[in-house]
C-alpha cells in the first residue's frame, strides 16, 4: 500500500500500456490501407468497431461506479482504464474517420466524442491537481470545521464590538450580514467576492464594496490610532482587528475550497450529458452507415 | 407489623413475574388474604423500563429461550409492554404496594424484617430481591427535594415549552437533558465544579458551544450548590431555587427543577442485607445457588442484580424462584436446551447429573457457583470428536435432533472429526476453550517455519491469549481422539473472570506461563517457568500512560499481553513516533542487555497490559533455553534498525503520531483517506449506504485530517472492541477474518453506541429493500443510489431501532465497498503493520 498514487499510476499504469499497444495496433491497421483512408474500407470498419466498443465500455463506468456490490475490479481500476482508453479513443476515432469531415451526423458524432474527451481531459487535470492544493489550503481542517470556526469568529467579533461605539458595531454587524460566500453554481465557479459593508451607522443601507474584507479592516485599522478611545477600548479594537483578520484568512480559504470543490464536480455537467448524446448520435451513425451498403 | 410468607422487592420484570406466580398459587389454594407482597419504591411498575424514552422498542431476546411467566411479554414498544403488564397485574390481582421504598432487610429465613423508608416494618419468611442495577437516583439532599415539579428523570424533553428549567448536575445525563430542553425553553445548568470534567468529549463540546451561543437561552452556573427549593406561585413559575455560588446566594424562579446527579448503586444496599460479593469489581455478581438463593438462607436474588440483564430471563427467574420457595423442584426452562447440548456426550445421564459430574471433574468449574456454570454451559458450544468412521452416525443423530425441533431453538453439540482444526493460526476469534475430556494438540510455528506441538489434557484450557489480547490466534488447535471441548464466548468468559477472582488469577497465571514460554523458552521446563511466572508482574495501563520515559534508567523489560504501545523519541523538541509494539512483542529490552538508559519513551495508545520482568527473571528464562537470548537480541537489533530508518523518513512530517492520536494504535483495520487524491465525490459514503440498507456507517467529512491523511469517522475494528464491553444480548462478534459486527439479536439498548469512543455506532431503523441500479435507471423503481429511505416514521412504528456499524463488508466477496468504489484510490483500509509504509512517503 502506498500513499499519493494517482489513477494514472494505478497498477504500474497497466491500462496505459494496454492503451498504448492498442493505439499502435490501430495505427498499423490504418497504415495498412492502400486505398485513401475512409470509414468504409475494412480498416475503417475495424477501427470503427473498436472505437464504438470502447465508447460503450467507457460509459459503463457510470454503471460500475454505482454497482456497489460488484466484485468486478475496483472503481479505481476502472477509472484508470477509462482515462487511458478514453485518451486513445481520440486517436482511434480520428483514424476511423480518415480526416473526412462534413455537415452530417457522422461528423456530429466525432465532434461530440471530441467534446467528451476534452472535457474528460480537463476533469483528469482537475482530479490530479486540485486535491493536492485543496489539502494545503484546508490546513488540516475539514469544511465543517472551517464553517464552524467561521461562525465562531463572527460571534466573537460581535461580542467584542458590543463594547465599542455604535459605528463599529454597525460596521461589524453589517460586514457579517453582507459577507457573501458560495451561492449558486455560477457564483461558486466564479468565486467572486461581492461582500459589502456599511461604514456609517446613520446610513445602514449605504453599502460599499468590501471585497476581501478590505473596507472593514481598513476602517478598524484607521479607528485604532485615534486618540478618542480609552485604553480599554484600544485593547478591544486590537482584539477585534485580530479576530477580523483571522476571519478574513479563513474566508479566503473557504471561498477557495468551495470554488475548487465545485470545479471538481462541474466538469461532469459537460462530460456526462455529452456522453449520453454521443451514445445516441453514435447509434444513429451506425444505423445510417448500413444504408451505404 | 404485617406478616407475609414471601416479600418480593422491586417490580421490574423479575419481581412482577414472581408476584404473578405467587398470586397464581394463592388463587389455586383459594386463599383470600395474599401470602406475599410486592414492594415498589416508585409510583408505577418497572421503573427502569418506565424511564426508557417514549416509544422505545423493547426486544425479546434471547429468542431460543421460552418465556415462562404468568405475564405476557413479546417484542413491543415500551408503552404497550407496560400496559400489558399493568393489565396482567390487575387481572391476577397482584398484591402490590407502590411508594414503598425498602431501606433494609434484616433477619434470617423464616423471620425477616423489611424496613420501609416510612418507618413501617414488614415481616416475612422469604425475601426475593429483584431490584435491578439502575439503583435509585441521587436526590438533591436539600429541603424541597420531593416537591412535585422537582424531577430526577426526563423522558420527553418536547413535553416542555417556553418554561424556565434548572438542571442540576454536570454528567452526560444532565448535559443531554439540558441541551434537549434548551431547544424550546430557558435552561440553567448548575455545575458543582468549575468545569465539566465528567462528561464525554462530544457532550463537553456541545455544552460549551451552547453556553457561548447567544441565540440560545442557555446558561451555566459554575461552582454552585443547591441550598433549597421552595414552592412559589408567581409570574407563572411554580418553584424557586436557592443556589450557593461563589458570588453569594442566587435565587432563580422557575417552572421545573431536574436533578441528574447519578444513581446510588444497589450494591451498598445488597451488602447491608448481608449478601456477599466474590470480588470488589464493580460488575461482580453475588454468589447464588442454582435456585437463586444467596448466602443468606431464605433471601433470593433474581434479574439484573443476579447477572441476568435480559427481560425474558428475569421473568423466567421470577416464576422459578416462587416455585423453588414453595418447594416445587421444577426443571429450569433451559433444561431441554442443555439436554440437546449434551446430546453427543457418552454419559447417558440426566442434565443435572452431567453438570454435577463436570463440576467435580474440572478444576476451573469447582470454583464456580452452580448458576454461573449452568449459564456457561448454556452459552457455550460443546465439541465432541469422533473417529472418521463414526462421524456419519454422530452427524445423523444430530440431524435427527434438529429435525424434531420444530421451533428451531436447539443448539446441539457439535461433532468434529479427529484431527480437525478447532481454530487455525492467524484466525480472529476470541472464544475460550476448556477440555472436558480427551486431548488437544496446539501447534505453533516458530520463526524457522518448524512446527512445535504441545498436547493439553482434561481440565486444561486454551485460547486465553486471543481472549485477553483481541489478537488473532497464535497457532492451530487440533482435536484428538475422543475429546470433549467446551467453547465459551468472550462475553460469558469475561463475566466469569470479573466475578470470580480465583478463576481470573488462575487464567492469568497460565497466560503468563505460556506467554513466557512462547516468547523466551519454547523448550524450557513448564514447572520452572511457572515459578518464574509467579514473580512476573502484570501491569495495566490506560491510554496515554507512560510505561517508561526517554532519559530514565530502567531495569525492567515488558512483554505486551494486550494493547499497543507507541515508542517515541524527542527530536528537536518534537515527539516523533519510532514504532509501535503490539501483543506478544517485547519492549525496554535494551535496559537488560547492558544499556540501562532508555533511548525512547513508551506510551500506551490503547488500554495496555504488560508482563514486567526483572533482570533475575529474564536470566532465569535465558537459562531455560538459549533461544530466548538470541530472540531478544534479534528483536532489539530489528527495532534499532527500524528506528534509524524512521528518523530519516519522519523528521518533518509526523503522520504516525497523528494516527496514534486518532486511536489507530488499537485498530486492526482502519479507513484512511489520502487527501492528495480525494476529490470529495462521497462515493465511499454512498457505497456504504447502498450495501448497508441505506445507512452509511462512515462519515468522511466529519473526520480529522493531518497533512495528506484524513481519518474519517468509521469503525477501526479495535483489537479489544469497546463496543463489545456490555452488550446484554451478546450481539457483537468478531469474524474469523477480523471484522467486528453486530448480528440480528441486537436489542437496541444503545450500550455499544455510548461505549464506542470513536462515535462510529448509530441506532437506526432496520434495513430497507435494495433495488438494482438498472431498474432505477430504466423504470424509476426504488430509491436513487445514495437516497435516504423515505418512510422512516412508518418503519419506526413497526420495528425499533437497532445498532448499526461498519462490518468491513465481510459478506461481500470483493471486500469493503467504500474502498472498492473510490474512483481515485484515495480511500484505503490499513492495518497497523502498514503504518511504516505510510512513513516512507515524503
Amino acid at each position: 500500500m502506498a500513499l499519493n498514487k494517482n489513477i494514472l499510476l494505478f497498477n504500474n499504469s497497466i491500462y496505459g500500456k494496454i492503451a498504448l499497444g492498442l493505439g499502435i495496433v490501430c495505427s498499423a491497421i490504418y497504415m495498412s490501407s492502400e486505398a485513401p483512408a475512409n470509414g468504409g474500407t475494412w480498416q475503417g470498419y475495424t477501427l470503427g468497431t473498436i472505437g464504438a466498443l470502447i465508447i460503450v465500455w467507457l460509459t459503463l463506468l457510470g454503471i460500475r461506479k454505482r454497482s456497489y456490490r460488484s466484485s468486478m475490479g475496483t472503481v479505481q481500476g476502472w477509472t484508470s482504464a477509462h482515462v487511458y482508453l478514453g485518451l486513445v479513443l481520440l486517436l482511434i476515432g480520428t483514424l476511423h474517420c480518415g480526416y473526412q469531415f462534413g455537415w452530417n451526423i457522422h461528423t456530429l458524432a466525432y465532434v461530440l466524442m471530441v467534446i467528451v474527451i476534452l472535457s474528460g481531459m480537463y476533469g483528469l487535470w482537475l482530479y490530479l491537481m486540485l486535491p493536492n492544493s485543496m489539502e494545503r489550503n484546508r490546513k488540516n481542517l475539514s469544511r465543517e470545521n472551517m464553517l464552524h470556526q467561521f461562525d465562531h469568529f463572527n460571534q466573537e467579533a460581535v461580542i467584542i464590538a458590543a463594547d465599542l461605539s455604535p459605528d463599529i458595531q454597525n460596521a461589524v454587524g453589517s460586514a457579517i450580514k453582507h459577507t457573501t460566500l458560495g451561492g449558486g453554481a455560477y457564483a461558486q465557479i466564479r468565486a467572486k467576492d461581492s461582500s459589502r459593508v456599511s461604514l456609517d451607522a446613520s446610513q445602514p443601507l449605504n453599502l460599499v464594496d468590501n471585497r476581501d474584507q478590505k473596507a472593514l479592516l481598513s476602517y478598524i485599522a484607521h479607528e485604532l490610532p485615534k486618540p478618542k478611545h480609552s485604553a480599554e477600548q484600544h485593547e478591544k479594537l486590537q482584539a477585534l482587528l485580530d479576530v477580523l483578520s483571522q476571519r478574513k484568512t479563513l474566508l479566503n480559504s473557504l471561498r477557495l475550497d468551495m470554488h475548487r470543490q465545485t470545479l471538481l464536480h462541474i466538469w461532469l455537467v459537460i462530460h456526462i450529458p455529452f456522453s449520453i448524446a454521443l451514445l445516441g448520435v453514435l447509434t444513429a451513425h451506425i444505423i445510417s452507415v448500413f444504408f451505404y451498403w | 407489623m404485617s406478616k407475609y410468607h414471601i416479600v418480593i422487592i422491586g417490580s421490574g420484570p423479575a419481581g412482577l413475574s414472581a408476584a404473578a406466580r405467587a398470586a397464581y398459587h394463592d388463587q389455586q389454594a383459594g386463599r383470600t388474604e395474599p401470602s406475599y407482597i410486592l414492594l415498589e419504591g416508585f409510583s408505577r411498575i418497572s421503573k427502569t423500563i418506565d424511564e426508557y424514552q417514549k416509544g422505545k422498542h423493547v426486544m425479546a431476546e434471547p429468542g431460543f429461550i421460552d418465556l415462562r411467566s404468568d405475564l405476557n411479554f413479546e417484542i413491543n414498544t415500551r408503552e404497550r409492554i407496560l400496559d400489558e403488564w399493568n393489565r396482567g397485574v390487575e387481572e391476577s390481582q397482584v398484591n402490590i404496594r407502590y411508594n414503598a421504598e425498602v431501606v433494609g432487610v434484616d433477619g434470617k429465613q423464616g423471620d425477616f424484617t423489611i424496613n420501609l423508608k416510612s418507618g413501617e416494618q414488614i415481616s416475612a419468611e422469604f425475601v426475593v430481591l429483584g431490584i435491578g442495577l439502575q439503583g435509585n437516583p441521587r436526590k438533591l439532599g436539600v429541603p424541597g427535594e420531593d416537591l412535585p415539579d422537582v424531577a430526577y428523570t426526563l423522558s420527553d424533553p418536547d413535553e416542555f415549552n417556553e418554561q424556565t428549567i434548572v438542571v442540576i448536575g454536570a454528567g452526560d445525563a444532565a448535559i443531554e437533558n439540558a441541551l434537549a430542553l434548551a431547544r424550546n425553553n430557558k435552561v440553567y445548568i448548575v455545575n458543582r465544579r468549575s468545569e465539566f470534567s465528567r462528561a464525554k468529549e462530544g457532550n463537553l463540546n456541545a455544552v460549551l458551544a451552547a453556553i457561548n451561543n447567544k441565540r440560545l437561552d442557555f446558561s451555566c452556573i459554575y461552582d454552585a450548590g443547591v441550598s433549597e427549593v421552595r414552592e412559589y406561585n408567581q409570574d407563572g413559575c411554580k418553584l424557586q431555587i436557592d443556589l450557593k455560588t461563589p458570588d453569594g446566594l442566587k435565587t432563580i424562579s422557575c417552572h421545573r427543577v431536574i436533578g441528574r446527579l447519578g444513581a446510588i448503586a444497589p450494591r451498598d444496599f445488597v451488602e447491608k442485607c448481608g449478601i456477599t460479593f466474590p470480588s470488589d469489581k464493580p460488575d461482580a455478581i453475588p454468589v447464588l445457588s442454582s435456585k437463586y438463593e444467596s448466602n443468606v438462607p431464605g433471601l433470593y436474588i433474581i434479574g439484573a442484580l443476579a447477572g441476568y440483564p435480559l427481560i425474558k430471563q428475569a421473568m423466567n427467574q421470577g416464576y422459578d424462584v416462587i416455585e423453588f420457595i414453595l418447594g416445587n423442584n421444577i426443571r429450569p426452562v433451559d433444561h431441554e436446551l442443555l439436554a440437546a447440548r449434551f446430546a453427543l456426550l457418552p454419559y447417558h445421564r440426566d442434565v443435572e447429573e452431567v453438570i454435577e459430574l463436570l463440576q467435580r471433574q474440572i478444576p476451573m468449574f469447582q470454583q464456580m457457583n452452580a448458576l454461573l456454570l449452568r449459564e456457561l454451559l448454556n452459552e457455550s458450544d460443546l465439541h465432541v470428536s469422533f473417529p472418521k468412521e463414526e462421524m456419519a452416525e454422530a452427524q445423523s443423530s444430530l440431524d435427527q435432533l434438529v429435525r424434531n425441533d420444530t421451533r428451531g431453538r436447539l443448539r446441539p453439540s457439535i461433532a468434529v472429526q479427529e484431527g480437525d482444526f478447532l481454530f487455525r493460526n492467524e484466525e480472529y476469534s476470541n472464544t475460550f476453550y476448556t477440555i472436558l475430556e480427551g486431548e488437544v494438540d496446539i501447534r505453533v510455528k516458530n520463526k524457522e517455519g518448524k512446527h512445535l506441538t504441545f498436547t493439553l489434557g482434561p481440565g486444561q484450557f486454551f485460547g486465553e491469549m486471543s481472549l485477553i489480547s483481541g489478537r488473532p490466534r497464535n497457532g492451530d488447535a487440533i482435536a484428538k481422539k475422543d475429546c470433549i471441548i467446551l467453547e465459551t464466548p468472550r462475553r460469558t468468559m469475561l463475566k466469569l473472570v470479573n466475578s470470580n477472582d480465583e478463576i481470573r488469577l488462575g487464567i492469568d497465571w497460565v497466560f503468563i506461563t505460556r506467554a513466557l514460554q512462547g516468547f523466551f523458552a519454547p523448550r524450557g521446563n513448564v514447572f520452572d517457568i511457572r515459578q518464574i511466572a509467579h514473580v512476573a508482574k502484570l501491569n495495566r495501563y490506560v491510554k496515554g500512560d507512560t510505561l517508561y520515559k526517554e532519559g530514565e534508567y530502567g531495569d525492567k523489560l515488558f512483554l505486551i499481553r494486550s494493547g499497543t504501545v507507541n515508542l517515541q523519541k524527542n527530536i528537536g523538541g518534537v515527539p516523533i513516533s519510532l514504532s509501535q509494539a503490539k501483543t506478544a512483542q517485547v519492549i525496554g529490552e535494551m535496559a537488560l542487555l547492558g544499556s540501562p538508559l532508555r533511548h525512547e519513551s513508551a506510551i500506551a495508545v490503547s488500554q495496555v497490559e504488560t508482563i514486567e520482568l526483572s533482570q533475575d527473571a529474564l536470566n532465569a528464562l535465558f537459562a531455560q533455553d538459549e533461544v530466548g537470548r538470541t530472540k531478544v537480541e534479534e528483536a532489539a537489533a530489528q527495532r534499532l534498525l527500524t528506528n534509524t530508518d524512521v528518523q530519516t523518513y519522519n523528521q518533518r512530517n509526523n503522520r504516525v503520531s497523528f494516527l496514534m492520536d486518532q486511536g489507530l494504535g488499537e485498530a486492526t483495520n482502519a479507513l484512511v483517506i489520502d487527501t492528495k487524491l480525494c476529490v470529495g465525490c462521497d462515493n465511499c459514503e454512498v457505497a456504504c449506504a447502498e450495501t448497508h440498507g441505506g445507512i452509511s456507517r462512515l462519515n468522511r467529512k466529519a473526520g480529522v485530517g493531518f497533512a495528506d491523511l484524513q481519518v474519517p469517522v468509521a469503525c477501526r475494528h479495535c483489537e479489544s472492541p469497546h463496543c463489545m464491553k456490555d452488550c446484554p444480548a451478546n450481539a457483537i462478534h468478531r469474524a474469523p477474518s477480523g471484522e467486528v459486527f453486530i448480528d440480528d439479536t441486537c436489542i437496541g439498548c444503545g450500550n455499544c453506541e455510548s461505549n464506542c469512543v470513536y462515535d462510529v455506532i448509530h441506532m437506526a431503523y432496520p434495513e430497507r429493500e435494495e433495488t438494482s441500479i438498472w431498474s432505477w435507471m430504466f423504470f424509476g423503481l426504488g430509491n436513487r443510489p445514495g437516497e435516504k429511505p423515505i418512510d422512516k416514521k412508518r418503519q419506526a412504528e413497526s420495528q425499533g431501532k437497532k445498532a448499526v456499524k461498519c462490518d468491513s463488508c465481510k459478506d461481500l466477496s470483493g471486500g469493503p465497498a467504500c474502498v472498492r468504489s473510490c474512483p481515485t484510490g484515495a480511500a484505503k483500509r490499513i492495518s497497523p503493520d502498514q503504518f511504516i509504509d505510510i512513513l516512507k512517503v515524503q
